[in-house]
């Protein structure tokens, strides 16, 4: 069977600030399309890593390799990836439909055609009116749906988004995750972002950093080791015999609760997987004469994390 | 400081306005003076002893200047500066009517006070040769490019964040 | 990805972001104004008939001897005063400084080459005013950051030198119609004749001479990532090399040669009689500039953005 192909293939990086080193031993090969987030504590290595596989920064050892291309920045990849960086501001003195109408003639799109595509953008993250202003009046929300508007100007293969979400709204949150799912069908976006549960619901693989090394990668299911985290809320506060009868059941690895709410670890590792242990734990609910007034997934990617970057989990009082 | 979206060549013609605005303020105020001296002068004739200014007002004579002339120029000067000073605020609110187009009307007036000025006064006046007066020149007819090419979309966009 | 097009959309861009900018209108207003009021300083004489036509004559071919004797560094003798040089100059020692002199106001309209010879002093100083944001401050803020996935470091490089370049240019042109068209109408002793081809003249030799100052300005804004400490660098080395070199060679008469670290040493070259020197002096102002954009090009290529 033949591999399949990889637009990124990251082998050996390893980056230096002076004597601090950013990253170290960076081995990691990305799909041609979907969606993938990047995970790590502030200082972990994230922005430097967009940096590298931008062509910001210059490979000081190591390879990447993206599209077919030896290394980052070279000509053969001009137009074909779309970035987001994290703290670059529009230029001033110039209003963002110029700016952005410049990018798309950079692109190869000119006229009618790229004024078009410039307002299609612009709605798209909310920003219609404010096209004919400048970059600096924006607030920082607005500046970062700026910043994925004009990642995604022409059609690029690969999209890096630093951290798109941070700081927006739920609304404008939400029609930026909307269209990296639209992106993601197409093509590969990075994304990264330290609201795990947002990211647990987007992306298809994962990789988290800590201390410049990547300590984990793969799907979601494969980072996460299967551990699948259910919140479940009762119309009735939660007891101790509930808890007990609930933890004694094998597909349940652990179980806490806060007043009405309970918070169970499944293991969905089993033949039957996931489904199977929810049908059991939902069984024992009703077998309880306490039936679930709402079952949520929770944050088991935020679990996943916080074992993977050794941050202890703040277990509530039971 | 308020975050505004001002180009930076607007701010800094402004500063220019300013700048010329002080400038024929200047000149203004003198052509004033001068005037009253002037009327001085042909009332009771030139004073006599030493004194310096004879010569200078010897010459408004023989040209056939009056203060009436002066006073003219004085007008333009004034109304020159005014626009100039008062568009300096238009420039930095990017408004259309104080900006754009009293700027414009100040860069016409700036222009007629420096050509009447050429036409009226006597040569050695203007202290310098006509090219000096196609330098004074040179900044209406830069302003008015400024204005109605470069930045007209700045003072139009403002107008109709405005109205909306 | 088309380089070509690229490097025309840079410099297209860097063109019109000037005119917006506040270094940009700065840079446009004074050099027109230094340039207007340096013709000025050549034709007030004139036009007032301050002096004679012969006696600015006279006295401008002597001040240009001394000026090109000191730029050919043959100013310093025994005696070393301008007296001394004059004499020299008088009594056949310096006769090509003196030919020279003759040529630009004597056999070619005195008061065109008058301002051109000043401008060819003051461009250098102004040009960095042009030219030390166009790189800077992009990194400073990170602006270029959304350029740098769709185009390549060299074409973004390139075209803004391009559009440096055009921009000086056309202020150049500008300042010389001005003067030609005011000096045609206003002096009876200029006809359009004359001025038109040595008008075409100067273009070229100032020409010449912006394309190492731009290139420098490129240079020192690719190399700082901080504006005003490029501007200061682009005017320090523009201001300080002539300076160093000037006294330097009161204590070793070799180091006077610092000064072809810029185009000072041979830039005079470019409105000499001689026509081998002339092209001479336009290659070397095109090497200097072709070494000065490489060394940008090498450092952009390889900086950290």
């Amino acid at each position: 069977m033949s591999e399949p192909k990889h637009s990124i293939q990251i082998e050996n990086l390893e980056h230096r600030f002076g004597t601090k080193v950013a990253l170290s031993d960076i081995n990691w090969r990305l799909p041609q399309k979907g969606i993938v987030g990047l995970v790590g504590p502030n200082g972990a290595g994230k922005t430097t890593l967009f940096s590298l596989i931008a062509g910001f920064l210059r490979v000081q050892s190591g390879k990447i390799k993206i599209l077919g291309s030896s290394s980052p920045g070279q000509a053969s990849l001009a137009g074909r990836m779309g970035v987001m960086p994290q703290d670059a501001i529009f230029a001033k003195d110039i209003s963002i439909l110029d700016q952005l109408l410049y990018l798309l003639k950079l692109d190869g799109i000119t006229g009618a055609s790229a004024k078009s595509r410039a307002f299609e953008i612009m709605k798209r993250v909310g920003l219609e009116k404010e096209i004919h202003r400048g970059a600096s009046i924006l607030s920082h929300g607005m500046g970062k749906r700026l910043g994925v508007a004009q990642s995604l100007l022409g059609s690029p293969e690969i999209v890096l988004l630093d951290e798109p979400t941070a700081g927006l709204d739920p609304a404008n949150a939400r029609q930026i995750r909307e269209f990296m799912r639209e992106v993601g069908k197409t093509a590969l976006v990075i994304v990264s972002s330290h609201n795990l549960l947002e990211l647990q619901d987007l992306i298809d693989e994962v990789g988290v950093i800590v201390d410049g090394k990547l300590v984990a990668s793969g799907t979601v299911e494969e980072v996460t080791q299967r551990d699948r985290r259910f919140e479940v809320t009762f119309g009735v506060p939660v007891t101790p015999e509930m808890l007990v009868q609930i933890d004694q059941l094998d597909a349940v690895q652990s179980v806490n609760s806060d007043s009405y709410q309970m918070s169970i670890d499944l293991d969905a590792s089993g033949e039957t997987g996931l489904d199977q242990a929810l049908l059991t734990l939902q069984q024992k609910l009703v077998d309880l004469g306490t039936p679930a007034y709402e079952l949520r997934e929770g944050a088991s990617l935020e679990q996943a994390y916080m074992k993977l970057t050794s941050v202890p989990e703040n277990t509530p009082e039971e | 400081m308020a975050v505004n979206d001002r180009p930076g060549g607007l701010t800094a013609l402004s500063v220019l306005n300013g700048f010329f605005a002080l400038s024929v303020g200047g000149a203004t105020i003198s052509r004033f003076v001068v005037s009253y001296k002037l009327m001085d002068v042909l009332e009771n004739g030139l004073p006599g002893g030493k004194w310096r200014g004879r010569n200078y007002y010897q010459k408004l004579l023989d040209e056939g200047l009056t203060p009436l002339d002066l006073q003219i120029l004085g007008v333009m000067g004034l109304i020159a500066t005014v626009l100039l000073l008062v568009s300096i605020w238009g420039f930095l609110k990017q408004n259309n009517v104080l900006g754009r187009w009293l700027g414009t009307i100040g860069g016409v007036a700036l222009a007629c006070f420096s050509v009447f000025s050429i036409l009226w006064l006597p040569q050695d006046f203007l202290r310098g040769s006509g090219l000096s007066i196609a330098r004074q020149m040179f900044y209406p007819v830069f302003l008015i490019f400024m204005l109605h090419v470069i930045f007209r979309r700045d003072f139009l966009i403002q107008r109709q964040d405005l109205s909306t | 990805m088309n380089k070509t097009r690229h490097i025309g959309l840079h410099a297209i861009k860097m063109i019109s972001h000037s005119m917006r900018s506040g270094s940009g209108v700065a840079f446009i207003f004074l050099t027109i104004l230094i340039g207007l009021s340096l013709a000025n300083l050549a034709v007030t004489p004139i036009e007032l008939e301050l002096v004679t036509v012969e006696e600015l004559q006279d006295s401008s071919a002597r001040a240009i001897g001394v000026a090109l004797a000191t730029a050919t560094l043959r100013a310093s003798d025994e005696d070393d005063n301008q007296g001394t040089l004059t004499s020299r100059m008088e009594n056949g020692d310096l006769i090509d400084l003196g030919m020279w002199a003759r040529y630009l106001v004597i056999e070619n309209p005195m008061l065109l080459s008058i301002t051109v010879l000043l401008l060819g002093v003051v461009l250098p100083l102004l040009l960095p005013l042009g030219s030390f944001t166009v790189i800077s401050g992009d990194v400073q803020h990170r602006t270029v950051r959304y350029l740098l996935p769709r185009t390549s470091r060299s074409s973004i490089l390139i075209g803004r030198w391009l559009g440096s370049m055009i921009l000086a240019w056309s202020l150049i042109i500008f300042l010389l119609c001005s003067v030609v068209i005011y000096l045609s109408i206003m002096i009876p002793s200029e006809s359009l004749e004359d001025l038109i081809p040595w008008a075409g003249r100067c273009f070229l030799a100032l020409f010449f001479l912006t394309i190492p100052y731009v290139s420098l300005g490129i240079l020192c804004s690719a190399t700082f990532s901080v504006p005003m400490v490029a501007l200061l660098a682009t005017v320090g080395s523009t201001i300080g090399v002539p300076l160093l070199s000037l006294s330097l060679q009161e204590a070793w008469e070799p180091l006077g040669n610092l000064l072809y670290l810029l185009p000072w040493g041979y830039s005079h070259e470019l409105l000499s009689p001689t026509t081998s020197k002339v092209v001479e002096a336009s290659a070397y102002c095109l090497l200097h500039g072709l070494l000065f954009l490489i060394l940008a090009l090498l450092k952009f290529r390889r900086a950290d953005l």
